[in-house]
């Protein structure tokens, strides 16, 4: 079956060849477990290449732990089982074959809170490029670094500070530092979880600003549970309610004429 | 519809509601206090609609207000986002039906000091569609009821046909004595601010269906419903044949 699945996705990938759109993930029936438990239950969607895709829901619903699986984060949380396939350019992360940390270099995670190493902002950024081998020499370290500050728009704020803890910066910076870590190792996939949560209106329109550069090279997955934010930099949206996707569609379907009834409750405040 | 979590939405949401009752209930009654005046030759009457329509426009202003203020404090999306844009819309209709009554007004003010004797055709058939359709409209807007919506939207073809016959008598009488133009020049006018009346009462109509559904009126149409609405729609007066009858009546 997963051959299959894999010669009908390049199929459509290849009949997409005249647009732009591509398929960049495909998710087959991922159900996740904890303890036994069915937390999140047979997603089926497809996520395309260079777009944003939000996803939103109540507390609790699935959403953290279905983008965790996206780049097995779940595999390091005990008594956790996931069920399923998740095609990745082809190739189902859940394969035994899979090389974990590659896999994780590929597909990016930011969090809700800034978490920058306790280094250096320079440190910050070459540290997992030089645990991949990605830079060998002192002068590809300075390039990289500049390119992914430059890519996640701090380069100008922090070029004369770089020996700098990256800790000292303000929260919205920090939260780009993280970004630039993560696309210091050029991941084709961004994952966010509520990246924007623990900011200020002006920082959170820098990162809404930068996931909207972002995508022209990378496809991005975020959570939020902010609707306005979802509307503002997403091309799709899905709804998450009780561990099911409810609804996935265009975010400008979901906002103003959603299908289903629990989607309408939720993304116009009935129920939450 | 389940209601908001936040109580204060549902508030905002019914005040709204309330104003468009509001509005449509004082646009109702200007409308049967300018048939009045027209029928009774009464220029008070006219009078008291023209000054009515500043309290018209006075909730309209409010009516946006308190939109502008939802949209800044509770950013409505899906049905709610309809609901509003689609209340704004219709009070700004609602308005203009306002205006048109008070264009009504002017003419019959202007046609109560004509001399009793002169003719005066009678716009009494328009006038009842119009009001049955305003009627049905304002409740179909309380009572979301799809199919009266969609009733009133093709009867705005009723409403074109009767302006047209209306036009096509006026013009006849014109040409027939020269007498009857001071008259008759204000009944079309009256006649064509009916029937752009008709035209915001098909405009609400629009605004409910789509506010309800999020599909556009005319997407639920069917091609055989427009084919006949169209061709009653099709203005049909052919103004030569008009000419030819007032060149024999001129010969006789």
């Amino acid at each position: 079956m997963a051959k299959d699945q894999i010669i009908s996705i390049s199929k459509f990938n290849k009949l997409k060849r005249s647009t732009s759109l591509k398929i960049k993930l495909a998710v087959q029936n991922i159900s996740v477990f904890y303890n036994g438990k069915m937390a999140v239950e047979n997603i089926n969607m497809n996520i395309n290449q260079n777009e944003v895709t939000a996803l939103i829901g109540p507390s609790g619903c699935g959403k953290s732990t279905f983008i965790r699986c996206i780049n097995r984060m779940n595999d390091v949380i005990e008594n956790c089982t996931v069920e399923g396939k998740i095609f990745f350019d082809e190739t189902n992360i859940y394969d035994s074959n899979v090389d974990v940390v590659k896999l994780r270099s590929s597909i990016g995670m930011v969090f809700q809170k800034p978490n920058p190493f306790p280094k250096s902002i320079y440190e910050n950024i070459v540290y997992a490029p030089k645990l991949h081998g990605i830079i060998n020499s002192k002068s590809e370290a300075d390039e990289l670094v500049e390119k992914s500050l430059t890519e996640a728009g701090l380069f100008e704020e922090v070029k004369d500070r770089l020996n700098e803890s990256g800790t000292g910066l303000s929260g919205g910076q920090q939260q780009r530092l993280c970004i630039a870590r993560a696309i210091a190792v050029d991941p084709s996939i961004i994952l966010m979880d509520e990246p924007c949560s623990s900011l200020d209106p002006i920082a959170t329109a820098v990162i809404e600003e930068l996931i909207d550069s972002l995508k022209k090279k990378r496809t991005i997955i975020i959570i939020t549970h902010n609707m306005q934010q979802a509307a503002r930099v997403s091309e799709k949206t899905a709804f998450f309610h009780l561990g099911k996707l409810i609804e996935f569609s265009n975010t400008s379907t979901i906002f103003t004429n959603p299908k289903e009834k629990r989607t309408l409750g939720y993304i116009t405040g009935r129920f939450g | 519809m389940e209601q908001h979590i936040v109580k204060g939405f549902d508030r905002d949401l019914d005040k709204i509601k309330d104003h468009i009752n509001k509005i449509s209930g004082l646009v109702e009654s200007q409308l049967a206090y300018v048939y009045q005046s027209l029928n009774e030759r009464d220029i008070l009457i006219a009078e008291k609609v023209i000054e009515r329509d500043k309290k018209i426009d006075k909730l309209y202003q409010e009516l946006l207000d308190m939109s502008i203020q939802l949209f800044a404090l509770r950013q409505p999306l899906a049905v709610d986002l309809r609901y509003v844009i689609s209340t704004i819309k219709i009070a700004s209709d609602l308005e203009k039906i306002g205006d048109q009554t008070k264009n009504i007004a002017k003419a019959s003010r202007w046609l109560s000091k004509l001399p009793v004797n002169q003719k005066v055709l009678s716009v009494d058939n328009l006038f009842d569609i119009v009001n049955l359709n305003f009627r049905k409209v304002v409740n179909s807007f309380n009572e979301e009821d799809l199919k009266e919506v969609k009733k009133i939207w093709l009867n705005d073809a009723e409403v074109n046909k009767c302006y047209d016959i209306i036009f096509r008598e006026t013009l006849t009488y014109m040409l027939e004595d020269t007498k009857n133009i001071a008259s008759c020049s204000q009944i079309i006018s009256v006649a064509k601010n009916l029937e752009r009346i008709g035209d915001h009462i098909q405009n609400i109509a629009e605004m409910i269906y789509y506010y309800v559904t999020g599909i556009h009126i005319t997407q639920k149409i069917s091609f055989k419903e427009m084919k006949t609405y169209k061709k009653e729609k099709k203005y049909k007066t052919d103004i030569s044949n008009i000419f030819k009858k007032a060149k024999l009546i001129a010969k006789k």
